[in-house]
């Protein structure tokens, strides 16, 4: 402080733009700058001398003794945010900040406070609060119209504004329709979209430019609705996002008044806001149309899908009807020529005989592969906790023929424990693969099966495990395709379908199906299900 | 006068199958013949030209194949469970198909029994026996009687 001369001193605290004030140890003023006198309205000359709590609205008188009892501590009080009162009584925000005022000989002798308008920073800061606010809650649990009415409210509170408009674009751009209003006793569905450059709000949309007009007379203003409500002072903000007019925000006052930079900001904040809640409004209509147009051609797709069904159905059933019919009738007359005329037929003519029957039951296997495939493919097959024991014994029991007519034996390593699965398909399936493991087999060897489980995660694998003939890697890939046939007919008799069973029935149940094989050795063809407990 | 089986079926070449089973399988009852489901409802109605209940008596068992010309074994069965006299008479239906659909449908129209037609002869012979023991000796026979 040296340095300075007290002149120097004086006119620093007369140009401040602080309050700045001194008093005494017991509150009574002693100095009031100018500043002191624009902040809180008081000339000099009505202060000094009087208590400092003249200032102070009732319910925060207790704040001086406060102040006075720490000072005295030899405490600071730093930017502390309260309220006082002007002369013409209304409030203010400030922050205050007071120190001790000592003498040359280190005495107490009063207290300097500072005083700081801060009303200003508190409306930026609640502004910036009411926002953030509206921008949580925003997009998935408010509609468009409650932050449009949101973002209205905050103009009209912050800015006195007596009426505001959001405007949207219209979707080719062309013009912009009433979208939400405050103040306007209105009826947005009466109004037609203003066409881009028509009007007040056209001509802030065609130019895309911030605009200001007061006075505002009647030819100004395309609106019906604006022109008979009294506005003389327009402010109009256009919403652009990422190069695209989303729409426009207006702001209007009755009364001619000049529009600051900071009311400016907040309307551009504001209409920010907006334009991406609008873009985003825009956005899930469009999803919604689309999403609308989908379900129709699903639907469609659907019905078409079932009619397929169903002509397959009636295909199957056809099928089985029909073709099955006039083989019968092969079959049963070509065999009754072998039993009822053996006497009068020579050899060649029972062998043809003979050679008719086989032919009808190959056919008939067949018939019967597919339809069996074509059921399974449709089916609504409903899966549950299945033993794997139960499914194993029925099927050795339907295939029970065939192995001891092969003289072969099967071995299973029970339990085999439980699998999610239908039962009557895993039968099936596993009727079909012992039906494989006892057929092929080289001449003269005896089928040996066995058929054990092992769980591999949550998935229990089922192996089928013979000492067949094998299958040549090359050909791993093709045999679980329907009517694929690796072997002629005089060698091994089948439907060629078998192993289209399989596959079909253990994809329906949710599973795998694979095959490890070594030809010349066999082969273990393994499924692999759900466990019952996954 | 042995007892009756009416079968109506319209495939010549399954009558005969049928006729050598029955045969086969020494089945003591008679067999007649309908070829639709028209001609099997005119001949359980008594009317034309079965009306002559002495040549054409009322049978104790129908053997009816679902796929026939005009009116279908549905038809027949559907026909049958509104003639007060006639519904409880023993339907075994005898056809080709195995579709789910046909077997509950005719279990829905009232049939006794479903049976598929199998291809072998032998097992034609098997079914027809295993009809004959059933509905013919073992099972106890209801009371039918003409349409009024």
């Amino acid at each position: 402080m040296g340095n300075l001369d007290l002149a120097t001193l004086v006119a620093i605290i007369r140009s401040s733009d602080d309050a700045i004030i001194t008093k005494t140890l017991d509150g009574i003023v002693t100095s009031w700058n100018p500043a002191a006198e624009r902040l809180f309205g008081y000339p000099a000359e009505e202060m000094i001398g009087r208590p400092i709590t003249l200032l102070f609205p009732a319910d925060r008188l207790h704040e001086e003794e406060d102040f006075q009892r720490r000072i005295r501590a030899g405490q600071r009080v730093d930017h502390f945010e309260t309220v006082r009162v002007r002369k013409d009584g209304s409030h203010l925000d400030i922050s205050v900040t007071l120190s001790p005022v000592v003498d040359a000989e280190g005495r107490l002798v009063g207290i300097s406070k500072i005083a700081r308008d801060i009303s200003e920073e508190k409306r930026t800061r609640e502004i910036a609060r009411r926002l953030a606010a509206v921008s949580e809650a925003s997009p998935v649990n408010l509609k468009l119209d409650d932050l449009l009415q949101s973002l209205l409210r905050l103009v009209q509170e912050f800015l006195h504004a007596d009426t505001v408009a959001f405007l949207t674009a219209t979707p080719d751009g062309s013009a912009v329709a009433v979208r939400a209003t405050i103040g306007l006793e209105y009826s947005v569905a009466n109004e037609t979209p203003i066409p881009l450059g028509v009007g007040f709000s056209g001509r802030v949309a065609a130019a895309r430019r911030t605009t200001y007009l007061s006075p505002v007379s009647p030819g100004d203003v395309a609106s019906l609705f604006l022109r008979d409500s009294g506005i003389r002072t327009l402010l109009g903000v256009p919403l652009v996002l990422e190069d695209r007019l989303v729409g426009i925000l207006n702001v209007g006052w009755r009364s001619e008044r000049p529009v600051s930079q900071d009311e400016i900001d907040l309307v551009d904040r504001v209409g920010s806001r907006a334009a991406v809640g609008i873009d985003r409004a825009n956005l899930f209509a469009s999803l919604e149309r689309t999403k609308s147009e989908l379900e129709a051609r699903v639907d469609e797709r659907t019905a078409q899908l079932r009619e397929v069904n169903a002509q397959l159905e009636a295909f199957a059933s056809t099928v089985s009807h029909d073709l099955r019919a006039p083989l019968r009738g092969m079959h049963g007359l070509a065999q009754a020529l072998v039993e009822d005329y053996a006497d009068t037929l020579d050899p060649l003519g029972q062998t043809y005989a003979r050679h008719i029957v086989a032919a009808a039951e190959r056919m008939d296997l067949l018939i019967q592969g597919l339809l069996s495939y074509s059921r399974l493919s449709r089916a609504n097959l409903v899966l549950s906790s299945t033993s794997l024991d139960a499914a194993v014994a029925d099927a050795i029991e339907q295939v029970g023929a065939l192995v001891r007519a092969r003289e072969g034996r099967l071995s299973v390593q029970q339990p085999l424990g439980q699998s999610r699965a239908h039962h009557t398909t895993l039968v099936q399936v596993l009727a079909n693969l012992i039906t494989n493991a006892v057929k092929f087999v080289a001449p003269g060897v005896k089928p040996e099966v066995r058929i054990w489980t092992e769980r591999h995660g949550n998935r229990v694998r089922l192996t089928v495990e013979d000492n067949g003939i094998g299958i040549e890697s090359h050909h791993l890939t093709q045999i679980f395709k329907p009517f694929e046939r690796l072997h002629g007919e005089e060698q091994y008799m089948g439907s060629g379908i078998g192993l289209g069973i399989v596959a079909k029935g253990v994809e329906r149940m949710a599973g795998r199906v694979g095959v490890d094989s070594t030809p010349g050795k066999g082969s273990r063809f393994w499924i692999e299900l759900p466990s019952a407990d996954a | 006068m042995p007892d009756l089986i009416l079968l109506a079926e319209d495939n010549e070449t399954d009558v005969l199958l049928v006729r050598r089973s029955l045969r086969q399988a020494g089945v003591a009852a008679s067999m007649e013949i309908v070829p639709d489901g028209d001609h099997a409802i005119a001949y359980l109605a008594g009317r034309p030209p079965y009306a002559d209940r002495t040549r054409y008596p009322l049978p104790v068992l129908l053997l009816l194949d679902l796929k026939m010309p005009r009116r279908s074994g549905f038809d027949v069965l559907d026909w049958l469970r509104n003639e007060s006299g006639l519904r409880r008479l023993p339907t075994v239906v005898f056809t080709n198909s195995s579709e789910v659909s046909d077997v509950n449908r005719a279990f829905d129209l009232g049939a006794n029994s479903y049976l598929v037609k199998p291809v072998n002869a032998a097992s034609l012979s098997d079914v027809l026996r295993l009809v004959d023991r059933y509905w013919l000796v073992t099972n106890q026979r209801p009371e039918i009687a003409p349409p009024a």
